[in-house]
């Protein structure tokens, strides 16, 4: 079964890149290896928090119980989609 | 309901029955008036991006009444870091609509409320603190949109209230009645007023006993008979009319003031916060000025938005890599961040009212707030100075449509080889805008007079600044002993 993945992403004050291209590209580089929870309702096994700086200020406290796999800057994608690669 | 989105925010302005008038006459349509509409699609923003997953960290708060999910702008800060998530909601907004959104006052109209009713209670034994909340309750349920009313035409300066030859130079209590009371005066430079589905009144000074009718605080619907709005100008507002893309500067988003009028307008009992309890009136101005004073972290946004403009027109002139122009942008940061600076802290030196409401430091608030009265003309000055002479001598879009006049204006305004003649005219037009258009009402001049001119803020920091301690601290590194 593939794990599901759900998108939690911080406010968006002042952010240093574009973090909703850059999930988009996540999800289109990691299709067919994880599912994607789309709302706070749905189970998820992991979470991905997308925050725009090192601030990384996105309130978490909701998905205490789960695998968190932050990303503060564009540079964290490739590890990133390594590690769900492996779990997937 | 609880959160609306920009669509029904919309329609649900289009059900109000508002007085407005504009250019001496009654506007039927308000939310369709090209003048205005502007000014609504940046207030839809705030209710667009509460339901936006990459924005509702900000933009969304749970209800302390109601444990229920709610848009920000109706949220009473629980904690400090409520008060740093208006802050970082305030750059946010500002970015994204280039102008003032509107409805922070209302925000913090319900949060200096929330403080102040609750002290009145505690003193008098009043019930005005579980009628605010009821009230809030209402205004959370429905995600109203409310315009905090506080700046009153004032009449003759040197006069108190009562003093006035006009007594309506202050809004006033004219008529008390088992059911309710009776007001009369107006609001001047109400920011969003015909945006707004609900009006909060709130004295504009410190009042003396002699001022008890002055004392005055309560809620309207916005289209209350009685209520009148009288939209304010903005410098090359008219272009609004002109049906093109390009010379607004900002083709989406704006801002509005308006007078209010109230004349004769009843309020019943269960929407009346402050009567005549004029020892607390001085509270509720302080304790809103300091919540307002902190609001504007907007203007870092509008900075942000600016230096973005700044830098894309160094590079459209072919003058980014000059040293001279790099400095200036690096200055430009400078000042923006260091506003930014100002908001984070009052709002992290925040601290717990006896309603359980937070506070921003009252000191840093104002310290803050100085700040706003001054940078943003600098940081406009640099962009100007960036942007060059063009930017005020620039034919219209008219003529750069004409087939007469087009083909000129494409061959002369191109200045880098790879960017349309186009392109550099809307982003002068942008600065323009910010600068000394409709844009420059929210960034320059309400900057210095919107919540309290600088002398206020002034006022404020002698009060609250510790000099006593100061001059322990010295006298004692150079063995003074008093």
């Amino acid at each position: 079964m593939k794990p599901r993945v759900r998108i939690k992403y911080c406010g968006g004050c002042n952010p240093k890149y574009d973090r909703v291209a850059l999930v988009e590209e996540l999800k289109a580089r990691l299709r067919g290896t994880v599912a994607w929870a789309s709302s706070d309702a749905d189970p998820c096994d992991m979470v991905v928090a997308v925050q725009g700086c090192e601030t990384a200020c996105a309130d978490l406290t909701a998905f205490a119980a789960y695998e968190i796999y932050p990303i503060t800057c564009p540079e964290d994608l490739e590890r990133l989609i390594e590690e769900m690669r492996m779990k997937g | 309901m609880t959160m609306m989105t920009a669509k029904e925010y919309e329609e649900s302005l289009r059900k109000l029955r508002l007085q407005v008038y504009m250019f001496g006459e009654r506007i039927e349509n308000v939310v369709d008036h090209p003048i205005i509409r502007p000014s609504m699609n940046a207030v839809a923003k705030t209710y667009e991006l509460a339901h936006s997953p990459e924005h509702e960290d900000l933009m969304t708060a749970v209800s302390h009444i109601t444990g229920k999910k709610i848009n920000r702008f109706t949220h009473i800060h629980q904690n400090v870091g409520d008060l740093v998530k208006k802050s970082k909601m305030g750059r946010l907004l500002g970015r994204e609509t280039g102008c003032c959104f509107q409805r922070c006052v209302g925000m913090d109209t319900l949060n200096a409320l929330s403080i102040v009713t609750y002290n009145i209670d505690s003193k008098y034994g009043t019930a005005y603190y579980p009628r605010f909340l009821k009230y809030l309750e209402y205004i959370q349920e429905n995600d109203l949109m409310v315009d905090g009313a506080m700046t009153d035409p004032k009449g003759h300066r040197g006069l108190a209230p009562h003093q006035q030859p006009d007594p309506d130079a202050f809004l006033r209590v004219v008529e008390e009645r088992k059911d309710g009371i009776v007001v009369r005066g107006a609001k001047a430079h109400q920011t969003g007023a015909v945006n707004s589905h609900e009006v909060v009144v709130m004295p504009t000074l410190s009042m003396r006993k002699e001022d008890a009718d002055y004392a005055v605080s309560f809620a309207l619907p916005s289209d209350a008979e009685g209520i009148t709005y009288i939209m304010g100008r903005q410098s090359c507002d008219t272009r609004k009319l002109e049906g093109g893309t390009m010379d607004q500067g900002n083709i989406l988003f704006g801002g509005h003031e308006a007078l209010v009028v109230f004349d004769n307008v009843f309020v019943p009992w269960d929407r009346v916060f402050m009567f005549r309890e004029v020892d607390f009136s001085g509270q509720l101005v302080e304790t809103f000025a300091a919540y307002h004073r902190q609001s504007y972290a907007c203007k870092v946004g509008v900075g942000d938005v600016l230096i973005g403009a700044a830098q894309t027109i160094a590079e459209y002139n072919g003058a980014d890599k000059a040293s001279h122009i790099r400095d200036k942008i690096v200055e430009m940061n400078h000042l923006n961040e260091t506003l930014y600076c100002g908001c984070i802290a009052c709002a992290s030196e925040g601290h717990k009212e006896p309603s359980g409401t937070y506070c921003v430091n009252i000191l840093l608030a104002n310290v803050h707030k100085h700040n706003v009265t001054r940078f943003p003309f600098e940081l406009s000055r640099l962009a100007q100075d960036i942007a060059g002479g063009l930017m005020v001598t620039l034919p219209s879009e008219k003529d750069l449509r004409s087939p007469d006049t087009g083909r000129w204006i494409r061959k002369y305004f191109k200045a880098n080889p790879n960017v349309p003649a186009e392109n550099r005219m809307r982003i002068l037009r942008l600065i323009e805008n910010l600068t000394l258009g409709t844009a420059a009402v929210g960034y320059l001049t309400e900057s210095i007079h919107g919540a309290g001119s600088p002398q206020a803020q002034r006022i404020m920091i002698s009060r609250r600044v510790n000099l006593a301690e100061k001059q322990r601290a010295a006298k004692k590194l150079c063995g003074i002993e008093d």
